[in-house]
């Protein structure tokens, strides 16, 4: 199924005041894509998925379902939850109680009302698809994290639902198991080919995942694009400093004509900008920049080459193949990777800034 | 000996002390209403055992008493239905739909219940008589239901605001309506409340006598406070051997019910406490 959001907005009126979740959200996912929602917490990712569940109605906008208008804020036509088949994988599962685990599994076809051997058959197809089988009898007090959220995900396939819509679901599981899960989960979303809409504020998580990604800021969309997209070319300092890990270095540059192309002007060097890094800017002489570098584009040495800048190691922070270090350099702090273990703090070394894929931000943007 | 052996002493001396203190009236009551001369504290007279007045109780038919028992049963088990049933919608509206001035309606019912019943039973009367409701089950079980509804409404709010709300998104994702989200969802996971709170409504209305004393007229509709208290005797001395007997037989339903639902209370409890 397609999903389409036009320029959604959604108010909530609270004590605190209108309280703006989200500011014109235009969207677009493709039949069977894996789509992540990413972006810091209070940015309105889970209204949003509430938004194409039928929870919450938008104040404006509309949403549609492949041809379906689901919502719509000017003819208040607005589908309930149960009108839309579509599921949702809560963060901490939302698995009823008092229900056993089959019992959870047969709630959504119990209450659209399936015939008994069809129930049974997809539970025991679902339960055999998460390989919980073992675990039908059991309630969900009796589980571990891990087991309740393979129900929780068992729960919502079981009907064949026309869109997932999965809010920050691993994020209760300890680290190794949300690795583990990851790739099931991606594997899962494959093989049924079922639209996924998908939250959460770890971007490792949304590069791994997602076909596509959307980062969110404050309500609105920041950017869109493949995860690729997003590492390479992001489009904003946010996008830029939340996207990639360790993040990338943005330092405050000045920039200056040199020749026939630009050169920035970090303290007393200038350094010449390969053609490349300017391309799509539109930048000029003169201005003010943020220059994005990520940390593996800042090579660190010891002794003296004349196109390096000086720099003192203020921290070393092992990472196992590598060396995440922290460098004081014309009064900025920067980030940089290295495989060169005998490095200390306090250390005077030179950095050698690789300006080929540097990121160029207007400043103040 | 050790300060363990004194502490262990101490604990049991303190819990014996309670269960005596709190069982002592129950365990008089026994006593006169099974003894042949209730007045066996006053005159020196031998205490002797005797099932008669168990057998007056039940079987005497100018005392009603076996009706009187009835009617409790049957208005109490309505009045607190009905204000199970009333509470758990109200509850669900107090805590899960947008209803304007939530607090002050929560506080205004906790106020409306705090009005005395001597306030309100003339009032009843006058709407009763003029209703031709005096000495019918209504006329009690719906002054009973809009007593306990108050503290009832207060303890399913208190309950369904320890429900997360993921719970009745997941069920409304799920397919669930409204009332299917209270029916499927809140009310089985609320359930020690839901027993709780029927529990202490039918206690509440067992108990009640005021109401009872002037809504009803004889043993169409009496129930057993006021039945047992306009006993009489023989010669109009106060008959303490059948009241004694009579309010032991009363018990006999709540305990009933008490023990019915406790397994339930109960286990709701602890389940709370561990968490998951
Ligand atoms: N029912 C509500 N009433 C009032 N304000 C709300 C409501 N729901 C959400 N908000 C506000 O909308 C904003 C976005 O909330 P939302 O829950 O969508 O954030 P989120 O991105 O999911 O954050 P997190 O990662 O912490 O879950 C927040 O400022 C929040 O306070
Ligand atoms: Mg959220």
């Amino acid at each position: 199924m397609r999903l389409e959001l036009d320029s959604v907005t959604k108010r909530f009126r609270s004590l605190r005041g209108v309280i703006r979740a989200l500011e014109g959200i235009d969207l677009r996912v493709e039949d069977g894509e894996f789509f992540v929602l990413l972006g810091p917490s209070g940015c309105g990712k889970s209204t949003l998925l509430n938004l194409v569940a039928g929870l919450e109605k938008p104040s404006e906008g509309r949403i549609r379902f492949d041809d379906q208008v689901v919502a719509d804020a000017a003819t208040q036509d607005v589908l309930s939850p149960r009108q839309r088949n579509v599921a949702f994988v809560f963060q901490d599962y939302a698995l009823y109680p008092h229900l056993t685990v089959a019992g959870n599994l047969a709630f959504p076809l119990r209450v659209a009302g399936a015939a008994r051997p069809e129930i049974d058959r997809a539970v025991r197809q679902a339960a055999a698809t998460l390989e919980i089988a073992e675990l039908l009898d059991a309630k969900p007090a009796e589980l571990s994290g891990g087991q309740r959220q393979r129900v929780a995900i068992a729960r919502a396939i079981v009907r064949n639902p026309r869109i997932f819509l999965m809010d920050e679901p691993l994020s209760n599981l300890d680290a190794q198991l949300r690795l583990a899960m990851r790739g099931e989960l991606k594997r899962l979303q494959r093989r049924l080919g079922i639209t996924t809409l998908y939250v959460t504020h770890d971007q490792i998580e949304a590069m791994s995942l997602g076909d596509r990604i959307a980062v969110l800021r404050r309500g609105a969309i920041e950017q869109i694009g493949t995860p690729w997209d997003l590492y390479e070319c992001p489009a904003s300092p946010f996008v830029a400093r939340f996207v990639g890990s360790p993040p990338m270095n943005l330092v405050p540059v000045r920039l200056v004509a040199e020749g026939e192309g630009l050169a920035v002007e970090l303290g007393a060097h200038r350094l010449a900008l390969p053609p490349r890094a300017r391309a799509g800017s539109a930048l000029a002489p003169g201005d003010g920049a943020l220059c994005g570098l990520r940390p593996e584009q800042i090579a660190v040495r010891r002794g003296s080459a004349e196109d390096a800048l000086p720099a003192t190691i203020s921290s070393v922070e092992p990472m196992g193949r590598e060396i995440l270090l922290e460098l004081e350099c014309e009064g900025h702090l920067i980030r940089a990777l290295s495989d060169d273990a005998s490095l200390r703090p306090g250390e005077q070394v030179r950095v050698r800034l690789d300006l080929r894929k540097a990121h160029l931000f207007p400043e103040g943007a | 000996m050790s300060e363990e052996v004194w502490r262990r002493l101490l604990t049991a001396a303190g819990a014996l002390f309670l269960v005596l203190f709190s069982l002592a009236p129950f365990l008089f009551m026994l006593l006169v209403s099974a003894s042949g001369r209730p007045d066996f504290l006053t005159e020196s007279v031998p205490f002797s055992v005797t099932l008669e007045h168990y057998a007056r109780v039940l079987a005497a038919a100018e005392l009603h008493f076996p009706r009187y028992l009835l009617n409790s049963c049957v208005v109490s088990l309505a009045a607190a239905a009905a204000a199970v049933l009333v509470a758990s919608l109200a509850a669900y509206a107090l805590t899960r739909l947008p209803v304007p001035s939530k607090m002050a309606l929560l506080f205004g019912v906790l106020a409306l219940s705090m009005f005395p019943q001597v306030s309100l039973v003339g009032h009843l009367f006058k709407m009763m008589s003029a209703l031709h409701w005096i000495n019918t089950y209504q006329a009690l079980i719906l002054p009973y239901a809009a007593w306990v509804l108050p503290l009832s409404v207060w303890i399913m709010v208190s309950y369904f605001l320890q429900i997360p709300r993921d719970l009745d998104r997941a069920a409304q994702v799920d397919g669930c309506s409204h009332l299917q989200v209270l029916a499927r969802v809140l009310l089985p996971v609320a359930r020690p409340g839901l027993f709780a709170v029927f529990l202490l409504a039918f206690i509440f209305c067992f108990n009640e006598f005021m109401f009872a004393l002037m809504l009803t007229r004889d043993a169409a509709a009496r129930t057993v406070p006021v039945g047992i208290a306009l006993f009489e005797g023989l010669h109009g001395e106060t008959p303490w051997g059948t009241i004694m007997a009579a309010s032991a037989v009363t018990t006999v339903p709540v305990v009933a019910v008490t023990v019915a639902f406790q397994r339930h209370i109960i286990s709701g409890l602890t389940r709370g406490a561990v968490k998951g």
